[in-house]
């Protein structure tokens, strides 16, 4: 057959088949990160020296985040980025590890009065202002040195919430090729990467502090204890469930810790072997044969909105098949079939596989 | 001091030669040559002068000189490397020449040192208002020629090393094979290391990928070597600076042309507004915010930032294009309209590579900072190649072969199915010695896929250009399945599966090379997707993409009870019940329509949008607590790589419905 014949009558031939596996559920979870700041051009990995530092997972509060390095060498404020960096470093030491809505917006109580005993090396540091510009000054005057140190923030958090399947909404999975098969993997959660500032926050935290000391230095710790236990009673009290929902949850993000993961590359031989252990079926010999719980028209029914047809005495929600569609096409062109052209070439077979359907659905329904 | 009021005229002069030369270079030359030639003389006393303020002219002179001489060289070379190239030749002539000449050279300054002669410029600018003072701090006289020697081989060094390390650098990335990168865009080859590593053994000084190193040591610079003496360096002189490579570095120490390097120098240090803070300076066109990205350095900065080219750079304001107002054209000769959509889908398609055509564009207009687009395109074209590239043939294939007038066709469906009839009948026969399910197809094909043929590949008639624009985004879509899936069959086979449909798939099995190995891609399912259960029984003998009809001749009770189960579990549960095992098929035809068979049901796949931010994907293994050896054993995330791409699922409505 030449090929001007084929253009003219070739009915869109098949150019590439796979066989399309469902692969086992995953013990590991499966995420996609959406880092809606980044241009495709510059992923994250080890090729592009943007390998993450670290992840961390509250995996029951549902939220991510991963630390991206930052070039403190080029566009970058030394003076700023040493004052954050020693925020984050000293709020870290004060036990405050997350901020933000991952850690449910609580600070960590920072221990007053006795927290300067309990940790005697750094209380120098934070009794006044000025000790700790004349900090930075240092830092900012050997900043390489200080860099190493961990007293500059040398890197940016990014985060966000895990979003799972929810019933309506889209469901995805991962798409797999080797060779001529396809295998889908179930994704656990969307989770949309911002940037997180936690910095910001840490200053915030590390003013408060400071501010705090300052007056328990001046007169004895006015205990807000009383205040937090009318909070929990009017909470007891709360009517509001919606509002008590999200305390709850907030709450759980705050008492869940972060998980550190250890981050592998894209490139890593680990990540390759996971790769093709976890989002292949193993045996694809063996595999069984999956059947769909629903053949189209039983699709085609679920996904429509119901039917109620009111002339219909048998049931409510019973669905016009085909050939009925086609019938009251006939008698009746106002009819609500509007579901396209009808094919007249049905076989009474496929009658009675439709009623049987229908029948079912209606049962189920 | 005389000299003082001379260079003032020269400074005027350069000043009208820099304008020259943004608009015309080289035109601009002859005619202000000969004007300027009434200065020289003076400026000659001048130029021999030592001291401090004197000297920034010398300078200017001496730069400038060679800018000037590569004059000759200079209207050969790219128009669009003005910037510094063409100096480079000239260097060794230029001791050669008069003095007048150089002074001609100050007033054109223009070609190629066109930004080579604005901080010279400037400071004489300033020597004419505020004197000297400014630039004495800066500048502590001439080195000397240890000093100088000591400098050059201290970049040598440092090039040297850098070079070692971008090689290991190229070398291990060469080794992972990156995943990541969504078609068209396919980066595989413009790893971080693949230009940078071929532009250094270039050589030739108009050759594109000098240039791109020479920005690329230029742009190290200022982090590097402070030693350099030249607290502020202007990016052009830097740029001829990092132009040096490092033989030619050695070439030019041999000959004694160290010293013009260090004039270079010497302009640098005399322009006095450029504070060393405020780093190269840059084309605002170019200018990022802040890209915190690059660890590696600036060279990273920059590859991205001309990647930026590409799409939209994220975080920035974006400027929306200018386009121009095309009138509502409608039409109704469907011939023109196929013709022009031909032409769109041409241009959709295109616009993949975008990238591509804007570099050309913008290099030519914007010089050398864009041209290391063009090596870009130069790595990718082959790249793309490799996918058997179907850009010229599917777009003209596609909307020349529907002979069928479609207006008719999709209210008259029967019609066609006469006319069809036989091809699908053709088909038929093709598949029926290797696929069970080519037999059925006959049965229903006739009215069906007569009617779906002519819904797809027939050429709508097109009212309006919104209507063509998204004809042929739709025609893009479908090209972009067919060349990301289609391609199982290899590239050499597509001549075998033209006359026979099933070849490909065979052949798809050897395919040494196969872009979507070791890639994850999205897969976006409806809502409401049918649960797969795994059947018992083994005698199904196909994978039947229409069920409807053959599938229930054999299993009408097994559909029921699987279906009676999910009638219940498809509304409430958040998502279905996949079992794992083998579901169906996915088909991908030519026309780059995809159909997906669901266990049964009929999917049908469609390329999702294709965003520009990145999207990876991960999987995170958590130890559990009781087996948890120290603090750093919480878990692992292992980085799948980039999303490649987005297929979204859903009901194939012309199997469903039609």
């Amino acid at each position: 057959m030449s090929p001007a014949a084929i253009d003219l009558d070739d009915d869109d031939p098949v150019v590439a088949e796979y066989d399309v596996f469902i692969t086992p559920e995953l013990e590991e979870k499966a995420y996609l990160l959406q880092y809606l700041n980044r241009s495709k051009d510059q992923p994250y990995n080890y090729r592009k020296q943007m390998q993450p530092m670290e992840m961390r997972i509250k995996e029951n509060a549902g939220f991510i985040e991963v630390d991206v390095p930052l070039n403190v060498h080029y566009n970058y404020n030394r003076v700023k980025g040493v004052g954050w960096g020693e925020a984050l470093r000293k709020a870290k030491d004060d036990n405050q590890t997350a901020f933000g809505v991952a850690s449910g917006f609580e600070r960590v109580n920072v221990t007053r009065g006795g927290g300067a005993a309990g940790r005697p090396g750094r209380s120098p540091a934070n009794h006044g202002g000025l000790d700790m510009e004349d900090d930075i000054d240092d830092y900012l005057r050997r900043f390489d040195d200080a860099n190493e140190k961990g007293h500059v923030l040398n890197k940016q958090t990014l985060g966000g919430q895990i979003l799972k399947d929810e019933p309506g909404m889209p469901k995805y999975m991962l798409g797999t090729f080797r060779g001529n098969e396809l295998h889908l993997t179930r994704l656990d959660g969307i989770v949309q990467m911002r940037p997180q500032f936690h910095h910001i926050d840490a200053m915030a935290q590390q003013e408060i502090v400071a501010r705090r000391r300052e007056r328990d230095a001046a007169d004895a710790p006015k205990a807000s204890e009383p205040r937090a236990v009318q909070m929990q009673v009017k909470s007891a009290d709360g009517e509001n469930v919606e509002q008590d929902s999200t305390k709850k949850f907030l709450r759980a993000a705050h008492e869940e810790k972060w998980t550190k993961l250890r981050y592998h590359d894209e490139d890593s031989p680990e990540a390759y072997a996971l790769y093709n252990e976890k989002l292949f079926v193993e045996d694809t010999k063996s595999a069984p044969k999956l059947r769909s719980s629903m053949n189209n028209e039983e699709y085609l029914d679920a996904i429509s909105a119901p039917r109620i047809d009111p002339s219909d005495k048998v049931g409510k929600k019973r669905p016009l098949t085909r050939k009925q569609m086609h019938a009251a096409d006939e008698s009746d062109e106002s009819d609500d079939s509007d579901e396209g052209p009808l094919d007249p070439s049905s076989d009474p077979h496929m009658m009675d596989v439709d009623q049987d359907g229908a029948r079912t659905v209606a049962k189920g329904a | 001091m005389p000299p003082r009021g001379r260079p003032r005229g020269g400074v005027r002069g350069r000043g009208r030669g820099r304008g020259a030369s943004t608009v015309a270079e080289n035109p601009a030359q002859p005619t202000e040559e000969s004007e300027s030639s009434a200065l020289p003389v003076e400026t000659t006393g001048t130029a021999s002068n030592p001291d401090p303020i004197g000297h920034s002219d010398t300078e200017g002179g001496i730069k400038i000189t060679h800018a000037d001489n590569s004059m000759p060289d200079a209207p050969e070379s790219q128009p669009e490397a003005s910037a510094g190239q063409p100096t480079q030749p000239s260097t060794n002539p230029a001791p050669s020449r008069p003095p007048v000449q150089r002074l001609d050279s100050l007033k054109n300054s223009t070609v190629g040192a066109s930004r080579s002669a604005s901080p010279t410029s400037r400071g004489t600018s300033s020597a004419r208002g505020k004197k000297p003072l400014t630039r004495q701090p800066v500048f502590k006289g001439r080195r000397s020629k240890e000093e100088r020697e000591a400098l050059a081989q201290e970049t040598l060094e440092r090039e040297r090393e850098r070079r070692a390390e971008r090689e290991a650098e190229t070398r291990r990335i060469n080794r992972g094979f990156g995943r990541g990168e969504w078609r068209g865009r396919g980066d595989r080859g413009r790893g971080r290391g693949g230009y940078m590593r071929d532009n250094v053994p270039v050589s030739g000084p108009f050759s594109l990928g000098r240039s791109t190193a020479g920005n690329e040591a230029s742009r190290r610079v200022p982090t590097t070597s402070t030693s350099g003496g030249s607290g502020s360096r202007p990016r052009v002189k830097r740029e001829m600076h990092g132009r040096y490579d490092v033989e030619e570095e050695q070439l030019r120490r041999s000959l004694g042309i160290v010293v013009k390097q260090e004039a270079d120098d010497g302009g640098d240090i005399s322009s006095d507004d450029d504070d060393p803070m405020l780093g190269p300076r840059k084309d605002i066109d170019q200018i990022e915010a802040v890209d915190n990205s690059d660890d590696d350095g600036e060279e990273e900065g920059l590859a991205d930032k001309r990647k930026k080219s590409n799409g939209p750079p994220l975080m920035l304001p974006i400027r929306i294009p200018r386009k121009e107002h095309h009138e509502r054209v409608i039409g109704i000769n469907t011939e023109a309209s196929s013709a022009a959509s031909a032409k769109i889908l041409k241009q959709a398609e295109k616009k993949g590579d975008s990238s591509s055509l804007e570099a050309i564009e913008s290099v030519t207009r914007k010089g050398k900072a864009k041209v290391k687009d063009v090596e870009i395109t130069d790595i990718r074209r082959p790249y793309k190649g490799m996918w058997q590239d179907p850009d010229s043939e599917d777009g003209v294939i596609r909307i020349k072969d529907e002979p069928v007038s479609d207006d008719e066709v999709i209210t008259v469906p029967e019609s066609i199915a006469i006319g069809a009839g036989d091809s699908t009948q053709n088909e038929a026969l093709k598949q029926t010695g290797s696929s069970p399910e080519a037999e059925k197809k006959p049965h229903k094909g006739k009215g069906r896929q007569g009617g779906r043929s002519s819904m797809y590949d027939s050429n709508p008639s097109l009212q309006t250009e919104e209507e063509r624009q998204e004809w042929s985004r739709h025609q893009f879509d479908l090209s972009e399945i067919r060349r990301e899936l289609g391609q199982t069959a290899p590239a050499p086979a597509t001549a075998a599966a033209d006359q026979d449909g099933d070849t490909p798939m065979e052949d798809g099995e050897m395919k040494p090379l196969d872009i979507k190995a070791d890639r994850v891609y999205l897969f976006q399912f409806p809502p409401i997707v049918p649960d797969l259960w795994a059947t018992v029984v083994k005698k199904e003998p196909q994978d039947e993409a229409a069920p409807i009809i053959t599938a229930a001749d054999q299993t009408p009770i097994k559909v029921e009870d699987g279906e009676s189960k999910s009638a219940s579990n498809v509304s409430q549960s958040s998502g279905p019940t996949l079992a794992s095992g083998r579901a169906g098929k996915l088909r991908i035809h030519e026309s780059g329509r995809a159909t997906l068979n669901w266990g049964g049901t009929s999917l049908e796949l469609k390329m999702g949008i294709n965003p520009h931010f990145l999207q990876d994907t991960v999987v995170t293994r958590i130890t559990p607590e009781n087996q948890r050896v120290g603090p750093g054993d919480e878990g692992e995330a292992l980085g799948f790589g980039q999303v490649r791409g987005k297929f979204v699922v859903t009901p194939d409505w012309y199997e469903i419905v039609g």
